[in-house]
């Protein structure tokens, strides 16, 4: 698998070049990645860059392997018997998936927002504290702090504040989701993953969310799966569609800058995909 | 008036209807089998309400249930000897049964590998189909000499001589903490079966939440499942604790059917269902044979009782972790 890393890498630098980004660094790599649910290949030879600090988006239709990608990225398919994974994912150039990886140390590297918002059943302010307590020991001011910040950054500082003892599910759908997103970047991860965060969301809340993303990019890298594409446009940086192969596996068709994916896209299948002519 | 002629037309449609598609037919079956466990549960309390009479006479019931006396030659008669063996033996077994168990449950349900899943599974619920005479059997023949040996006398001789709860003389062995030994090993299947389909059902979503933050197989146990769980776990417990009380086979060939209250869990002790069973057929009187079925209205309240604070336990739980 490794000998093919060269020539993959440059494949992307020059498509990279071509489109007039300058190299930037990459905080995540996939590289000839692989993911089988028993014998049936989900995703093939997934190679693909994400820059650090960046929106990453993944689009394409049902079925094309979009959140098996994601959950590979952070070794959330390790809990479901009968995964398996070949390739390899960087995270900083260190592979994810090395024998002497701890992948719990991985998720905490690697945060993760879910469809559905899914908090627990406790407090507000418990909700966002939960992961702090797998990061180590820390003073009640300092938890206090840290819950704050992480509130403030998920834009529900305002709204809750009074009533951080209520129950997580007093909140609407959207400041669920932002409870989750504000839960999981409480840990300080440097890379949070999205699948479709806002699928559930209605077009206000959703666009609370797409705002929030942009701040948070400034401090985490992200890659978000989505079904929307104006949201892939409106967020994103980079955009990758993926499609289902003749035999259903999921393969990337194109990946390059947003803006050109959708005004330019190389790909018939692509163009195809985003004028809305399939999925 | 067009009202109520198009009321009452379309209720007599909608009683043929009923009955034409046999709705009726099956509510009333239904409703009669429904009333049919009400009135059995009614005739149970009735009949031994009525045979109890003379014990209740004699004694009273607080009289009854505090009098420590059981002597049948005497024609005297309490309660309370039989009512603490019940509920102390099926403590001891809650207590021994229950941290295992859910840990057993746990396993199967989470840390398994699949191909041992089902296996494993099976013989816990095998566990559970097990009589109990021969639980009884075992009880007499494997574990009381392994207990007089390994648990009773050696701490009946070193402990016992300080702490009351432990002292001698051990004799065979029979007596109250070998009684709840075995009937933790009976209740332990229930236990453990009722927390593996409580934690198996517990959502992916809250497990991922907890797994994505970084926490450990552990952690999400300990912190996701157990919790989500914990209604159902404690449903388990009692309906364990249910069986204890009233098993009588087991508890009667291990305890030592001394009708005694002491201080020491060595020592034979006896259950009310033991009680019953054993003297039933050989009365030595009215009165014997009366206050055996007052014990009976006994028992049947101490389960009833149980039963009830189970529920209102399981009730407060789930509204807890619901609502919150
Ligand atoms: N746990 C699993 N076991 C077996 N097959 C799975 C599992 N999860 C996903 N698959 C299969 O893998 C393929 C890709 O699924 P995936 O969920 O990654 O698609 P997706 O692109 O996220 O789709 P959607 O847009 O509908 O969410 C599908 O054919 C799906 O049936
Ligand atoms: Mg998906």
């Amino acid at each position: 698998m490794s000998e093919d890393i060269t020539g993959q890498s440059r494949r992307i630098d020059v498509a990279a070049a071509q489109s007039g980004i300058e190299a930037e660094s990459i905080k995540l790599r996939t590289r000839d990645l692989n993911v089988f649910y028993g014998s049936f290949r989900a995703i093939r030879d997934i190679t693909l860059d994400f820059p650090t600090m960046q929106i990453s988006a993944l689009i394409g239709s049902s079925g094309s392997g979009k959140s098996t990608l994601l959950r590979t990225l952070n070794r959330m398919h390790d809990a479901i018997p009968g995964t398996s994974v070949t390739g390899q994912v960087l995270l900083d150039d260190q592979p994810i998936y090395g024998e002497d990886v701890d992948p719990i140390m991985v998720r905490r590297r690697i945060g993760m927002v879910f469809q559905r918002p899914n908090p627990f059943e406790k407090s507000i302010f418990d909700n966002v504290a939960y992961g702090l307590r797998f990061v180590g020991k820390m003073s009640r001011t300092e938890k206090r702090d840290r819950v704050e910040q992480a509130l403030k950054q998920a834009g529900l500082w305002k709204e809750v504040q009074d009533r951080l003892d209520s129950s997580a599910f007093s909140l609407s759908g959207g400041q669920q989701q932002r409870l989750c997103i504000a839960r999981a970047i409480a840990v300080e991860p440097e890379v949070v993953l999205m699948d479709e965060p806002t699928s559930a969301l209605d077009p206000i809340a959703t666009q609370n969310v797409e705002e929030l993303m942009r701040e948070l990019s400034e401090k985490f890298t992200i890659i978000v799966v989505t079904h929307n594409m104006q949201q892939a446009a409106r967020v994103s940086h980079t955009t990758a569609y993926m499609t289902m192969d003749d035999d259903k596996s999921g393969v990337v068709v194109e990946v390059g800058p947003t803006g050109r994916i959708f005004t330019n896209p190389k790909d018939p299948r692509t163009e195809d995909y985003i004028t809305g002519r399939i999925g | 008036m067009a009202l109520t002629d198009a009321f009452s037309r379309s209720g007599g449609l909608r009683l043929r209807q009923r009955l034409q598609h046999g709705d009726l037919i099956f509510w009333l079956v239904a409703l009669f089998f429904a009333l049919l466990v009400v009135a059995l549960l009614a005739i149970i309390v009735a009949v031994t309400w009525d045979g109890s009479d003379e014990a209740r006479d004699t004694f009273g019931i607080i009289g009854f249930i505090t009098s420590t006396e059981w002597n049948p030659v005497a024609g005297e008669f309490g309660a309370a000897p039989a009512i603490y063996g019940t509920v102390v033996s099926s403590m001891i077994a809650l207590a021994l049964a229950a941290p295992p168990a859910i840990m057993i449950g746990v396993f199967l349900s989470d840390l398994c590998p699949d191909r041992l899943r089902a296996p494993l599974s099976l013989m816990v619920e095998l566990l559970a189909a097990i009589p109990s005479v021969v639980y009884g059997m075992w009880g007499v023949f494997v574990l009381i000499p392994f207990y007089r040996t390994f648990i009773a006398s050696p701490l009946s001789e070193t402990v016992g001589e300080y702490i009351p709860l432990f002292a001698g003389p051990v004799a065979v062995g029979r007596g109250l903490l070998v009684a709840g030994m075995i009937l933790a090993i009976m209740i332990l299947p229930t236990i453990a079966a009722v927390s593996r389909d409580v934690l198996t059902v517990v959502p992916t979503h809250q497990k991922e939440a907890m797994l994505a933050l970084g926490a450990t197989r552990w952690e999400v146990i300990r912190h996701a499942q157990l919790p989500y769980a914990r209604a159902g776990i404690v449903g388990g417990m009692m309906l364990g604790l249910g069986r204890a009380l009233g098993e009588t086979m087991a508890a009667l060939m291990v305890i030592g059917n001394m009708p005694r209250i002491e201080a020491s869990l060595f020592q034979p002790a006896t259950t009310a269902a033991a009680q019953i069973a054993s003297q039933l057929p050989t009365t030595e009187s009215d009165l014997h044979a009366s206050s055996l079925i007052l014990m009976a209205l006994v028992l049947f309240l101490i389960t009833l009782v149980a039963n009830s604070i189970a529920r209102l336990l399981v009730w407060n739980v789930s509204r807890q972790s619901g609502g919150r």
